[in-house]
């Protein structure tokens, strides 16, 4: 989301970093932004859920130009399905994390392509098939390619 | 030559890792090398055992790679090793056209999405319940039951024994109402074997087809909210099959927080196939207390696993796994593994059977078990149950499916509403001496009997509960 503010642009769950020292953190229903400190409403879920459909069925229609996100960088978790993407990196602090990714084919230079976003992130590579839950997705930044015409099974 | 080049930076380590080795060991230096660079653990406390000077020099050039490369190396290692396998493939293998874009990717990608999913999951559970809630379940168990054991095997031994034993205390060790064959046999073979016989059929068919880590995703959502995610999802199914099978897969779970709460609830909320197949079997013929067991049990489990949650402290676990591709279970497989299950569990359940008619039959020559049913008489009173249920719960503590076949055998002494509330205090009593021995080995002495603890009361209260706010709605249930 993006603070109201000073324009940040921040994910939901770092803006625990700005409510530091405050004996509410988590249940006082404001998101604080990590940078100013400016505190507002989270979006709404219904808002969200409305935004995300009606984008999404803008990408189904035909006269987009789907090479508009060509070499865009995003985490994972922000790719929509049917596009396919390359790994840039990964981040993750402890060795036992970075291991298991490796092990899903999340190699910096793999290529990917995105078979679902939710309820999780599933992605083919090579042969396999892998689910990760979006909290793992969001460690893992990508290039995207493109639209894979296949991707929707037609 | 099928080496793999690794970059410069990593070769470099590679090369001075090797020189502190010798050749005495079983791999080439170089895949050593390869091993105690990536962190193999067992490799170096091999190479310590071995050379303990070289070892140190060796802990000393890897934790130069780490502090220099970071998470790099790992990265940089696998990388490579992912092009050289690549480069390998490329010329052997040929991918056909999109021709595999078959109906098993369609059906594939419609259990996934949570709009065709649930549909296909409760198809699945509906197909399930007709395999072992009508045909295991009622069928075979009327046949069995009814027919081959109540019209022949049971008279004939009952006949037999008053022939042949003159002392009525130990024919009664054999047969009559709690002997080793009338009683223990008979509900091994007669109402347990057609169950679980039926359950492991249907679930060795899902498990072949590769529909389990699909539900895991589609469920895992739901899991993080109890502190688990979406791969307990296995030994949650394989709980309906078995809890103590199950509660030894939550090894398989990562954190410990994970593998508590998940031993805890298969103790309380997961009925094993045995004790959901009589409970089916009792609640039958009453759609509407089959829907409030079924919702009852279902809600403890989420509410048991929320405040778990929110009590136990620890760090959220993740959910990754791999898809493997729908297929068709082939039928021999399937079979094998029917039948390798039902021959184990069989093993298992006989033994623990027959000692449970022993303990019985002295028990009540011996007059304990009838001062333990005077102790559990008012309790089940207390859930407006009639007493003979108190049997049934003594049961329950040798197994739990022995718990709830002593139910179905006096089911005809009692009302709807007190069927559903013996039927879901039953599921949630204490686990079988079976799972109970194997949560003490996995999980130490201190947590099994804190579960144990926990469970005794809460379902007592849990069935009180629902006693009070059923006879409070006056429902009747038919």
């Amino acid at each position: 989301m993006r603070c109201g503010f000073c324009g940040y642009v921040f994910e939901e769950h770092e803006a625990e970093r700005g409510c530091q020292g405050c004996p509410l953190v988590g249940q006082c229903g404001l998101v604080r932004c990590p940078r100013c400190g400016y505190e507002m409403a989270p979006d709404s879920r219904l808002v969200r859920w409305l935004t995300d459909a009606l984008r999404s069925r803008a990408n189904g229609a035909p006269s987009v130009d789907v090479g508009s996100d060509r070499g865009t960088l995003t985490k994972l978790a922000h790719v929509r399905a049917g596009q396919s993407v390359c790994v840039v990196d990964v981040e993750d602090g402890t060795r036992k994390g970075i291991l298991k990714l490796m092990a899903m084919g999340l190699l910096p230079g793999a290529k990917l392509e995105l078979l679902r976003s939710s309820p999780s992130v599933v992605y083919q590579t090579g042969f396999s098939q892998f689910a990760i839950d979006r909290e793992l997705a969001r460690q893992v930044i990508v290039e995207v390619l493109g639209e894979e015409e296949t991707a929707n099974g037609r | 030559m099928s080496t793999v080049q690794y970059s410069p930076e990593v070769e470099q380590y590679i090369q001075r890792i090797e020189a502190y080795l010798d050749q005495g060991y079983s791999l080439s230096t170089r895949s050593m090398s390869l091993l105690l660079l990536s962190g193999d653990e067992q490799i170096l406390s091999m190479v310590s055992e071995q050379a303990p000077r070289s070892a140190t020099e060796i802990q000393r050039v890897i934790s130069e790679a780490q502090r220099r490369l970071g998470d790099r190396l790992l990265l940089r290692m696998a990388q490579a090793q992912q092009r050289r396998a690549v480069e390998l493939t490329q010329g052997v293998l040929r991918r056909s056209g999109s021709q595999s874009r078959s109906w098993s990717e369609r059906l594939s990608r419609a259990t996934l999405a949570p709009l065709t999913g649930i549909p296909i999951l409760i198809l699945v559970l509906g197909l399930l319940y007709l395999l072992v809630g009508v045909l295991g379940a009622q069928v075979l168990v009327d046949w069995l039951e009814v027919d081959v054991f109540g019209q022949w095997i049971n008279p004939w031994i009952n006949q037999i024994t008053r022939e042949v034993i003159p002392w009525p205390i130990a024919r009664s060790l054999v047969a009559g109402e709690f002997g080793i064959l009338t009683l223990g046999v008979r509900y091994a073979v007669a109402i347990i074997l057609p169950i679980v016989g039926t359950f492991f059929l249907a679930f060795s068919v899902i498990e072949d087809s590769g529909y389990l880590p699909r539900l895991a995703l589609l469920i895992d959502r739901l899991f993080k909210k109890i502190g688990l995610n979406g791969r307990a999802v296995i030994p949650m199914v394989l709980g309906f099959g078995c809890d103590t099978m199950a509660t030894v897969v939550t090894r398989t779970l990562e954190t410990t927080r994970e593998k508590l709460i998940s031993t805890m609830l298969l103790a309380l909320a997961i009925p094993c196939s045995a004790q959901l197949g009589v409970i089916f079997a009792i609640l039958a013929g009453r759609p509407a207390a089959l829907a409030i067991w079924a919702g009852t049990v279902f809600a403890i489990f989420l509410l048991v696993g929320f405040l778990a949650a929110r009590i136990m402290p620890g760090e959220q676990p993740y959910f990754y796994m791999e898809l493997p591709p729908l297929r068709v279970p082939r039928l021999s497989n399937v079979v094998v593994k029917t039948y390798t299950r039902m021959e184990w569990y069989f093993r298992e359940v006989l033994p623990l059977f027959i000692l449970a008619s022993i303990l019985i039959w002295a028990g009540q020559v011996t007059g304990v078990f009838q001062a333990v049913i005077a102790v559990l008489e008012p309790m089940v009173r207390l859930l407006g149950l009639p007493e003979e249920t108190a049997v049934a719960f003594l049961f329950g503590f040798f197994r739990r499916d022995y718990g709830a076949a002593g139910l179905y055998d006096i089911q005809g002494l009692m009302t709807g509403v007190q069927l559903t509330v013996a039927a879901v205090t039953l599921t949630l009593f204490v686990p079988c001496i079976a799972q109970f021995s194997v949560m003490l080995k996995e999980r130490g002495w201190k947590t099994a009997l804190a579960v144990v603890a926990f469970i005794f009361p809460f379902a007592f209260f849990s069935g009180w509960a629902l006693h009070a706010l059923l006879s409070l709605l006056g429902v009747v249930l038919q």
